[in-house]
C-alpha cells in the first residue's frame, strides 16, 4: 500500500490520477489510524461485510476515466503501470451492474428487502446493528457461505457495542468458520478468524504497528485517531511455529481453596474460542482444538473491580497431554472496567492406530477448566472482597466441510 | 417468464463472483468512508483511478 501511495503521488499532484481505497477490515477506526499514520489523503471505503466478494488483499485495479476496470496493477512495476493507465484511451461507458439490488441510495433503506436494509443500516449508521437488522442477517445466514460470513460480521459489530449479548463473539467466530469450511480459498474470511486466532495459525501480526503509529504521530505533533475496541494479545502477536509448551512451575493462586466463590455472580465470565483455521483444510495436519481462548470478566450492575484489593488472575487447567504456555495469567484491566485475558492451547497430535484398525475411541469434546480470581466492590458504599469463579470451556465442534476448493 | 426472472432476482442471493471485475464497469456499490460518508464506488470517474483494496494488517 505505501508503495502505491508514493508512486502515485506525482500523478495525483498533477491532476492526472485519483486514488480510491477500500478496506476489508472489521474495525474502521484501526484502518483510520493506519491511514493517518501513513499520510493517506484519499477517500477510503469500509467494506466489513465483504460486499466486493474479494477473496484476498491487497488487490489493486486501474480504472479508466469512464469507470471501466481495465488493469490489474503490478506493484513490481508501479510507476510504469501508472503511466500506462494514464495513457490509456478510455473504453466506452457501459451500464453498471447492481450486485446488491436494494442496497443503493435510490431505493432508500425503507424500500429495500430486509437483508439489504440491514446492510444499509449497519454500514451507514455508525451504530451497532439494530434488533431488526440482526434478525435479517440471521434469517439470511443459511442462504450461502457469504451470508453466513456476514452474519458473523454483524455479531462481532454488536459484540463491540453497548448492545453486546453473551455469546456474540463466539457465534461470530462459529459463523466465520462455517463460511470458511464451505470456501477455504476465501482469505478475507480466513483472516477475520486468524485475527483472534492462535499464533500457530497467524501469517503475520495483525496490529503490532499500532503502538509505533501512535508514537510516530505524537512525535509529528498529531493526535492519533482513537482505537475504540481494545486490541487483544492475539491481535498484536506474531505468527510462530513453536508449540506453546509449558513454562516454569506455576503456583496456584489459591492452593488451599480459601478464596470464596462468587456465588452471587457479581462478575460475568464470558469466553470465545478462535480455532486454528486448519480445520477448514483437508491437508493441514493441525490437531483439532488448537486455539486462542479469549476470556472477559465484566462486573455486573453496581459491581466494579478494585485493583488495589489484589490481582485479577486466571488459572487454567487443560486436559492431559494438552499444551498451555502459562497456566496462571494476570488480566489486562481496560478503561471500560472490563478485564480480559487471552491464551493459547494445543492438544496432542492424534494417535494413529496400526494399519487395519479403526481410529481410537473419541474422548468426547475437550474441556478446559478455568478459575478467575478478582477483587470486586459491590457498589459505591458496598463491601469489597476477593472472590473466585470457576468456568468450564467446551470446545465447539467444527462445522461440516464444503467442497475441496482449498487450492489457494 | 418475466415474472419468473423477476422472482429469481428478488429471491436469489447475489452471485459468488467478484463484484469488481476486470473488463467491466465499476458496479453500483455504495459504501461508507472510514469517516462514515457514503460514496458510490462507481463515482470514481472523470480521470483514471487507482482502486486499492487493502487492510491495515
Amino acid at each position: 500500500m505505501p508503495v502505491w501511495h508514493e508512486a502515485a503521488k506525482p500523478f495525483v499532484e498533477r491532476g492526472e490520477l485519483q486514488i480510491l481505497g477500500l478496506v476489508q477490515e472489521q474495525h474502521p477506526d484501526r484502518a483510520e489510524l493506519y491511514a493517518q499514520w501513513r499520510g493517506f489523503d484519499f477517500p477510503i471505503l469500509w467494506d466489513p461485510f465483504n460486499l466486493t466478494r474479494s477473496k484476498a488483499v491487497p488487490i489493486v485495479f486501474g480504472v479508466d476515466a469512464n469507470g471501466n476496470v481495465v488493469k490489474r496493477m503490478d506493484v513490481r512495476r508501479a510507476e510504469e503501470e501508472l503511466r500506462s493507465l494514464i495513457a490509456m484511451e478510455p473504453a466506452e461507458s457501459r451500464e453498471r451492474r447492481d450486485p446488491w439490488p436494494g442496497l443503493g441510495p435510490e431505493q432508500g433503506p425503507e424500500g429495500a428487502r430486509p437483508f439489504e436494509r440491514a446492510l444499509s443500516e449497519s454500514l451507514s449508521s455508525g451504530s451497532p446493528p439494530t434488533d431488526r437488522a440482526m434478525a435479517a442477517f440471521q434469517a439470511a445466514a443459511g442462504d450461502s457461505a457469504h451470508s453466513l460470513f456476514q452474519w458473523g460480521v454483524a455479531l462481532r459489530l454488536r459484540h463491540d457495542s453497548p448492545a453486546r449479548q453473551p455469546g456474540d463473539f463466539q457465534a461470530s467466530l462459529d459463523a466465520w468458520l462455517g463460511a470458511l469450511m464451505q470456501d477455504p480459498g476465501q482469505y478475507i474470511w480466513r483472516r477475520r478468524i486468524q485475527q483472534w486466532g492462535p499464533r500457530l495459525d497467524k501469517p503475520y501480526s495483525f496490529y503490532d504497528w499500532v503502538d509505533q503509529a501512535r508514537a510516530d504521530l505524537l512525535a509529528r505533533g498529531e493526535e492519533p485517531r482513537a482505537v475504540y475496541v481494545p486490541l487483544s494479545g492475539s491481535e498484536r502477536a506474531n505468527g510462530t511455529q513453536e508449540i506453546p509448551l509449558a513454562e516454569g512451575q506455576p503456583v496456584h493462586p489459591d492452593p488451599n481453596g480459601k478464596v470464596p466463590v462468587d456465588e452471587g455472580k457479581s462478575v460475568e465470565v464470558s469466553t470465545a474460542i478462535a480455532l486454528h483455521t486448519g480445520v477448514a483444510d483437508s491437508r493441514v495436519r493441525e490437531p483439532f482444538g488448537t486455539a486462542r481462548v479469549h476470556v472477559w470478566l465484566r462486573p455486573v450492575g453496581e459491581a466494579k473491580f478494585e485493583p488495589e484489593g489484589g490481582e485479577l488472575e486466571l488459572w487454567i487447567e487443560v486436559p492431559k497431554g494438552w499444551n498451555v504456555k502459562h497456566q496462571r495469567l494476570t488480566a489486562k484491566l481496560h478503561p471500560s472496567g472490563v478485564a480480559s485475558f487471552d491464551f493459547e492451547v494445543r492438544p496432542p497430535a492424534p494417535v494413529l492406530g496400526p494399519p487395519g484398525e479403526g481410529p481410537p475411541p473419541d474422548p468426547g469434546p475437550p474441556e478446559v477448566h478455568l478459575r478467575a480470581f478478582y477483587p470486586v466492590c459491590l457498589g459505591e458504599s458496598g463491601e469489597c472482597t476477593y472472590l473466585s469463579q470457576p468456568h468450564v470451556l467446551t470446545f465447539p465442534s467444527p462445522p461440516p466441510r464444503g467442497g475441496d476448493s482449498d487450492e489457494d | 417468464m418475466l415474472s419468473l426472472v423477476l422472482a429469481m432476482s428478488l429471491s436469489a442471493t447475489p452471485d459468488t463472483a467478484d463484484v469488481l471485475r476486470l473488463g467491466e464497469p465499476l458496479p453500483r456499490l455504495v459504501l461508507p468512508t472510514l469517516a462514515g460518508q457514503p460514496i458510490d464506488v462507481g463515482a470514481a470517474q472523470g480521470k483514471p483511478t487507482l482502486l486499492i483494496q487493502f487492510a491495515s494488517w
